[in-house]
């Protein structure tokens, strides 16, 4: 079944699509604004769109900022519930340390829950549906930590973590071929960030726009003006999948941060 | 698929440039509002936690001296009680000690009026008799001889 609307759909609109675009656009495509701009907008519709979405934000937070008031408005009270509720899900995985990384998980978070939502609203796709949006927020993520681990444990705890923390000969035996794995881990723990979140995305806008066109085609066969919005039930659990994948990203982001800071044992 | 290396620059520039911009107005200042707030409730509870019991305190002193002012009127009370009584058993003595004098007054002045009407009984007596002798014997003896008789008479009736 899936099979037939997933060959349906790419019959339908591939020859819609700008075709050849690169990134993690999947093989199908809904014409979108975009679709009317040269190679060059296409090109950077991810950061063009991201773009807008930091403009959101940044307005809406200094909205936020200038008016803010010891007791406040709604605005405000959205803003600021918004704001304590992230606070005090990554208090649970980082306790005191919370508030030196709050600012960065923080904007992880509400940035790809935007993005994710962004796909969903805009009816075209998300820019967390390219790997270019995700690796970099992930590199970012993967930078984050390396900084924190160096500043917080210093060059020779680090190192020797990386070798295993061996404690007696056996240990020392094997920290040699512990070593490259750890530092794989270390590589791979963004990597897997970047792609759970890129594959999630892509999915979910493949799937819209498979039942899009399978709408569309089912509408033209009963003479219908327009299609059936078979997509609808698909966008809804869109909704869903954004959020549970932003929340993803974030948890595993601070979870990434608190094996990098030092443990209790360790003072 | 290749990953186009200016896109994921560029991105990850841009999202340094929110993440800056989000530190300076939201994650920073709206947090430190926030902990502004809860810091003025749990300063404002604290406040009224100490009222309440400064309130508690004062109840506290204030039954004390109500305590302390009933315990001094039923002292005062129990000490009028006693002085009254006092004064009562004084005024009871008082009037006792009057009574008896005046009793024994009395007694003297009844005496007194006694003795004064047993001489004016003894004088009338003494008149009867005469005014009844001189009818018998019919004879006007003088004065002083009468009365020296008849109380020569009396004398001799007392002793007998």
């Amino acid at each position: 079944m899936l099979d037939f609307i997933y060959n349906t759909a790419n019959n339908l609109l591939l020859p819609l699509a700008s075709g050849g675009e690169s990134g993690g656009s999947g093989e199908v495509h809904i014409p979108d604004i975009f679709s009317l701009f040269g190679h060059t907008v296409q090109y950077w519709k991810p950061v063009i769109l991201a773009s807008f979405i930091s403009l959101f934000m940044s307005i809406v937070v200094y909205m936020a900022y200038r008016k803010r008031e010891l007791i406040p408005g709604p605005f405000q009270n959205v803003v600021e519930l918004m704001v304590e509720s992230m606070y005090d899900f990554i208090y649970k995985i980082l306790g005191k340390d919370t508030k030196e990384h709050i600012p960065f998980l923080g904007t992880l978070f509400f940035y790809i829950l935007i993005s994710n939502f962004a796909g969903i609203l805009t009816g075209s796709f998300a820019p967390t549906s390219w790997l270019e949006v995700t690796a970099s927020m992930a590199i970012l993520v993967f930078l984050y930590v390396q900084y924190l681990s160096f500043t917080k444990l210093g060059f020779k705890k680090y190192f020797f973590h990386l070798l295993g923390e061996p404690k007696d000969a056996s240990g020392w035996a094997v920290s040699p071929l512990l070593f490259p794995i750890h530092l794989f881990g270390e590589i791979v723990k963004p990597s897997s960030l970047a792609l759970r979140l890129y594959g999630n995305m892509t999915g979910e806008h493949i799937l819209i726009t498979a039942f899009v066109s399978l709408g569309v085609m089912l509408g033209a066969m009963i003479s219908s003006p327009v299609g059936i919005p078979l997509q609808l039930p698909f966008m809804f659990l869109g909704i869903l999948v954004s959020a549970i994948q932003a929340l993803v990203f974030a948890l595993l982001s601070a979870i990434y941060i608190s094996m990098a800071l030092p443990h209790e044992e360790e003072h | 698929m290749d990953i186009q290396i200016p896109l994921l620059l560029t991105h990850a520039l841009g999202f340094i440039l929110t993440l800056f911009i989000l530190k300076k107005y939201a994650w920073g200042p709206l947090l430190q509002l926030m902990d502004d707030r809860r810091e003025k409730i749990v300063k404002e509870f604290q406040s009224i936690e100490d009222g309440k019991a400064n309130v508690e305190k004062l109840t506290a002193e204030y039954q004390e001296k109500l305590n302390e002012i009933d315990n001094e009127r039923r002292e005062k009370i129990v000490e009028a009680v006693t002085e009254g009584k006092k004064i009562a058993e004084d005024i009871k003595s008082t009037a006792l000690v009057e009574a008896k004098s005046l009793g024994v007054k009395a007694k003297a002045e009844l005496e007194g009026e006694v003795a004064k009407a047993k001489v004016q009984l003894k004088n009338d007596m003494v008149y009867i008799t005469l005014k009844a002798a001189e009818k018998i014997v019919n004879e006007k003896l003088d004065d002083e001889k009468h009365r020296q008789l008849i109380a020569n008479f009396i004398g001799d009736l007392k002793e007998a």
